[in-house]
């Protein structure tokens, strides 16, 4: 509770297929500290309609973080990355892009495409909870939102 | 009454008296020399000469008879041949030549002195006087002896290659300046499913196809030159299986260097390239084999991830919000599951690391081996320092590897080391040696050890030699040690009693780049 209640929601947007996986990020954000909103798309594609606000997401919140899973349908984490770090407006949202093996994050690494931070998805719970954790404080210690935005 | 002759009429009868004295003297000279010319022809004649009479008397013969013979001229002259002959085709031969007609004879003849067998030949011929008075017979003999001799010699060792050339396992084949074969013998015949008649006489192109022709007019064309290196070539047998063969040739000319064909040994290599053909595949199926397994691992390994995943974070968010709020069985069931997938979670993550050894691509390269050590030991830094250990090393050469894998295979081993310690701190030591055209090194340590009977079982995956409680981990260490070694071309083992301690020995071949720094 390092902040009032008054503080305004982080908005999440989670790009991931598993359901498995979106409930637990719910879970896990469930037991965290910070007041958020998690929006959830299933696909790559969704995502970047989502971000650049088309169709039916018109009226969609701009994301404070958006959390990527790699391995999507349509379009993977890969092509969604990098068509927002090469987007003018977007390119300043932090991402969280969400592998599940090592050997992922070197294949992306490789590509250069300019991630704020990797992590595997862990199997373990309490590891998932710490990640979770870590999201938090990256968000209340890394993070500053560039329009001023929030209550930094 | 007849006149006395005159002067002139005697003196013209003395003339021709005197004339003819001389005519006569002249005649006398010239007979004397005639004779003396046919008693040297008859004396030094190469052959036996005799002359026997009507009733087989030998009435005289010459010197080289009597030395074909053996006997001297006293037991020759007066010897009746036609009563004494011990062979009947002698006696024949000679018969037939006082009866006019020409008596030939060939035969062993032993010797009166008994001690010497000729062969002889001998020619018999009748003999009439100029005025048709019958004079008995003349015989020529020849010893051919030596002769024979060198015939049957020459037959002998004309029998002797014939059976060598006829039993031999390799099939043999000679043909003549046009290409057209001549001789055969027995293997090759089975060789190509044909008769003998039916392949001497044709050409060596009808025993081929067209691809073999080509390689056939190539070596022909070679041989013409002399050259008489081998060549693999495949027949057409006569039921159209293929033959494939070494060819050794050797062309054949004659006294005046013109190319008369050659002879070929032909060695049948089916079964060996058979052999080797089944070799090959069985090596890339195998090679095939181990790239599939490889690759399920790895697949298996990593897809299995996901589910697992799942399966676990749902356990573990069981007991985080149900534990205590179930009954205890359910507590329990649910540490079960928790562990288990755990577990399951661990040996997935570690056969993926298993897998993934040699498919990222690293490129081999020139390695310090004491660069890949400063690696290793940055990685298992707290684990040193925690045990207290201490790690010191000979000087290390470079070596032809994968950095990245060198640096693991050194912290799997010193990591080994510091796991199975003994009471005292763990004191561990790595040297190398080169041996003929590898490295070898050792890696020893002064831990708890282990028996010698084990000495393999550790490299196996997920093969432990302790509880579970006692010493944590899925026991893929080794494994990934003993699968960076052998990518590399080398082999690792390891030496130990319990109690004192253990040395693990690695070898990497020797390649160019690599080498004492």
């Amino acid at each position: 509770m390092r902040r009032g209640k008054s503080v305004k929601p982080v908005e999440i947007l989670l790009v991931e297929d598993n359901p498995g996986d979106v409930r637990l990020t719910i879970e896990g954000l469930k037991e965290g500290k910070v007041k958020n909103n998690l929006q959830v798309v299933e696909d790559g594609a969704e995502a970047l309609a989502y971000l650049k606000r088309q169709g039916k997401y018109q009226d969609a919140v701009r994301p404070d973080l958006i959390l990527l899973d790699l391995n999507l349908p349509r379009k993977d984490g890969r092509e969604v990355l990098s068509e927002i770090k090469a987007d003018e407006d977007l390119r300043h949202i932090p991402v969280v892009v969400l592998t599940s093996s090592k050997a992922e994050q070197d294949i992306l690494k490789a590509y250069s495409l300019h991630a704020n931070c990797y992590i595997t998805k862990p199997v373990d719970l309490d590891q998932f909870i710490a990640v979770v954790e870590s999201i938090e404080d990256f968000w209340f210690t890394i993070v500053k939102l560039p329009r001023g935005e929030g209550n930094g | 009454m007849e006149a006395k002759p005159t002067y002139e009429e005697l003196q013209r009868r003395v003339n021709e008296l005197e004339e003819l004295v001389s005519t006569c003297s002249a005649e006398k000279d010239r007979l004397l020399k005639s004779a003396m010319r046919y008693k040297l022809i008859f004396d030094h004649s190469p052959l036996g000469i005799i002359h026997f009479d009507q009733d087989g008397v030998i009435v005289d013969c010459n010197d080289h008879f009597l030395e074909i013979m053996g006997a001297p001229r006293k037991a020759v002259v007066g010897y009746n041949m036609i009563e004494s002959a011990r062979d009947e085709k002698m006696r024949e031969a000679m018969l037939r030549a006082l009866s006019g007609e020409i008596g030939h004879y060939e035969g062993d003849y032993r010797s009166v002195s008994g001690n010497r067998l000729t062969t002889l030949r001998a020619i018999y011929n009748r003999i009439n006087g100029e005025d048709g008075t019958f004079l008995g017979a003349v015989g020529l003999f020849e010893d051919i002896t030596e002769h024979k001799e060198a015939e049957e010699a020459l037959r002998a060792s004309e029998q002797r290659y014939r059976s060598l050339v006829e039993t031999m396992t390799d099939g043999l084949l000679v043909r003549d300046e046009h290409d057209v074969i001549t001789y055969v013998n027995p293997r090759l015949c089975q060789m190509w499913g044909y008769e003998r008649d039916e392949i001497v006489g044709r050409p060596l192109v009808d025993f081929l196809d067209e691809e073999n022709r080509l390689i056939l007019e190539q070596q022909l064309a070679r041989r013409r030159k002399g050259a008489a290196d081998p060549y693999e070539i495949t027949w057409t047998a006569k039921d159209g299986g293929k033959v494939a063969a070494i060819m050794s040739p050797k062309p054949i000319f004659d006294g005046e260097g013109h190319f008369r064909g050659s002879f070929v040994v032909i060695t049948d290599i089916t079964s060996r390239k058979k052999a080797e053909e089944a070799l090959a595949r069985q090596a890339r199926d195998l090679a095939r084999s181990n790239e599939e397994l490889e690759q399920f691992a790895y697949v298996a390994s990593h897809d299995m991830q996901e589910p697992l995943r799942m399966v676990a974070s749902y356990v573990q968010l069981l007991a985080r919000r149900y534990k205590g709020r179930l009954d205890a069985d359910a507590d329990e069931f649910i540490e079960y599951a928790v562990n288990g997938a755990k577990r399951m979670q661990r040996m997935i993550n570690d056969l993926l690391a298993y897998s993934r050894v040699g498919r990222r691509g690293e490129t081999l390269e020139s390695v310090e081996v004491e660069t890949a050590l400063h690696w290793a030991l940055g990685n298992v830094g707290a684990m040193v320092e925690e045990n207290d250990a201490q790690v010191s090393h000979d000087p290390l050469p470079s070596v032809v590897a994968h950095g990245g894998q060198l640096a693991q295979l050194f912290q799997n081993l010193i990591g080994n080391a510091i796991k199975f310690r003994s009471e005292a701190p763990p004191r561990i030591h790595i040297s190398a040696e080169k041996q003929n055209r590898e490295w070898v090194f050792s890696v020893r340590d002064n831990g708890i050890g282990f028996d010698r009977e084990y000495s393999d079982k550790i490299f196996v995956i997920f093969q432990r030699l302790h509880g579970k409680g006692v010493y944590p981990g899925t026991g893929i260490g080794l494994a990934i040690c003993k699968k960076i070694v052998e990518n590399l071309g080398g082999r690792i083992w390891a030496e130990s009693k319990p109690g004192e301690g253990a040395a693990f020995y690695f070898t990497i071949p020797e390649r160019r780049g690599g080498g004492m720094s």
